[in-house]
């Protein structure tokens, strides 16, 4: 049973190995709550005793996102150990995640197995259009919710048939701020920034693009018609994020694709992510 | 909105607390909050009278320790002030600064309101 919400799914499949490959199990089964607290062990409250009531002050010094990092940890884990190479993709609504997901699928084939988790508020729009061709995709909603966490990524990933090599892409909710601050376990991150959006969103937006490993700017060929000035966008990216690397292209045209591509092949080979388990 | 989520992990943290530590009532939250942190300090105010209401937390005081920005500046490799929009360092202007400081999230500590302190407070006292 899951700790985190008492879910007891049955068809949940724990730590099951599969013919090919290995079933995600329900990743977050061995979390304990309240590690590294001082002074408070765990077990049931004591009974007051009697008296007038006093303040004391408890010291703390908790991260407030820790269990959500600590989930994510345990996410990471897994994805290393079964060779699984894992991209956040971050943007604003309407940059072009979708397709360009759809245009790097049917661009590697059957050489890279892929497999996707989509995140949205509303509908399963995002993960029909990828199982539309062929790929496993696991659609999360988060109703009011405006960014994936760690704990929805260990559900959605237990749903998931995932075999050494395969390249996971986490899609999640369009938005700049909030998903910034919610680690999911990935092996890297990728920002989209797409040329319709204006030169100054890396300076408006900071924290989600200083943590890119990687920054698409997509929609390029729109550029001759717009007056998005490329260099000082570039710029700007180098000022909040000046490791991150950039990389230009249209899902449209298939500019900069062969970058991308070898980007993310290279990536995948470095994190240990290679196929040789298979068959 | 995250300060919502984010209130509700804290939540999680002071019920959790409050279990362990048998009392049932926090009259003071102390949290440390980094001025590159990215959280926004009206709206976590704002989502903590929301989402505390009926809790533990209900009628606490929030209190927030804000940290500075720093980073290490990879022209001047030196550690510089920064505040967001991370656009260039204070000292000698250049682009590239990476973020060491004023990232922090933390509850720091409770004051909470229970009956056993006194108990203890009496039997160190006597």
């Amino acid at each position: 049973m899951c700790v985190e919400c008492g879910c007891g799914a049955p068809g949940q499949e724990v730590g099951g190995e599969r013919r090919r490959g290995v079933v995600l199990p329900h990743l977050h089964h061995d979390h304990h709550e309240g590690e590294g607290h001082e002074g408070s062990g765990p077990g049931a409250s004591l009974p007051l005793p009697e008296g007038p009531e006093v303040n004391r002050t408890i010291r703390i010094g908790q991260d407030i996102l820790e269990k959500n990092n600590r989930i994510a940890r345990d996410n990471r884990d897994f994805f290393r150990e079964h060779g699984i190479f894992v991209l956040n993709f971050l943007s604003a609504p309407g940059s072009g995640k979708t397709t360009l997901l759809e245009r790097t699928i049917s661009a590697l084939g059957t050489t890279c197995p892929m497999a996707v988790i989509e995140g949205d508020q509303e509908t399963s729009r995002d993960a029909d259009r990828i199982r539309r061709l062929g790929v496993q995709a696991v659609q999360i909603n988060t109703g009011a919710g405006c960014h994936l966490d760690a704990h929805q990524v260990a559900h959605a990933a237990g749903d998931l048939e995932l075999f050494p090599g395969t390249v996971l892409v986490i899609e999640n909710i369009g938005n700049l701020v909030c998903p910034a601050l919610f680690d999911l376990g990935e092996t890297a991150r990728v920002v989209l920034f797409s040329v319709t959006e204006g030169e100054d969103k890396p300076l408006k937006y900071p924290r989600i693009f200083r943590e890119a490993d990687l920054t698409l700017l997509t929609k390029s060929d729109l550029l001759p018609h717009l007056d998005f000035d490329r260099t000082w966008a570039e710029s700007s990216l180098r000022g909040v994020n000046p490791r991150g690397e950039t990389i230009a292209l249209s899902s449209r045209t298939g500019e900069g694709f062969g970058l991308w591509l070898s980007w993310l092949l290279a990536h995948r080979e470095k994190a240990g992510s290679l196929p040789q388990a298979r068959g | 909105m995250h300060e919502l989520s984010l209130v509700v992990n804290l939540l999680e943290l002071c019920e959790a607390e409050a279990s362990r530590g048998g009392f049932d009532r926090i009259d003071r939250i102390v949290l440390e909050v980094g001025e590159l942190s990215g959280v926004s300090l009206p709206a976590l105010r704002f989502s903590f009278d929301v989402a505390g209401r009926g809790s533990v937390i209900e009628s606490a005081v929030l209190e927030i320790r804000e940290t500075p920005g720093t980073g290490w500046c990879l022209k001047c490799e030196e550690t510089v002030r920064i505040r967001e929009p991370l656009r260039e360092c204070p000292v000698c202007g250049s682009l590239g600064l990476l973020p060491t400081g004023g990232t922090e999230f933390r509850l720091c500590e409770l004051v909470v309101r229970d009956r056993r302190t006194l108990e203890k407070s009496r039997k160190g006292v006597g």
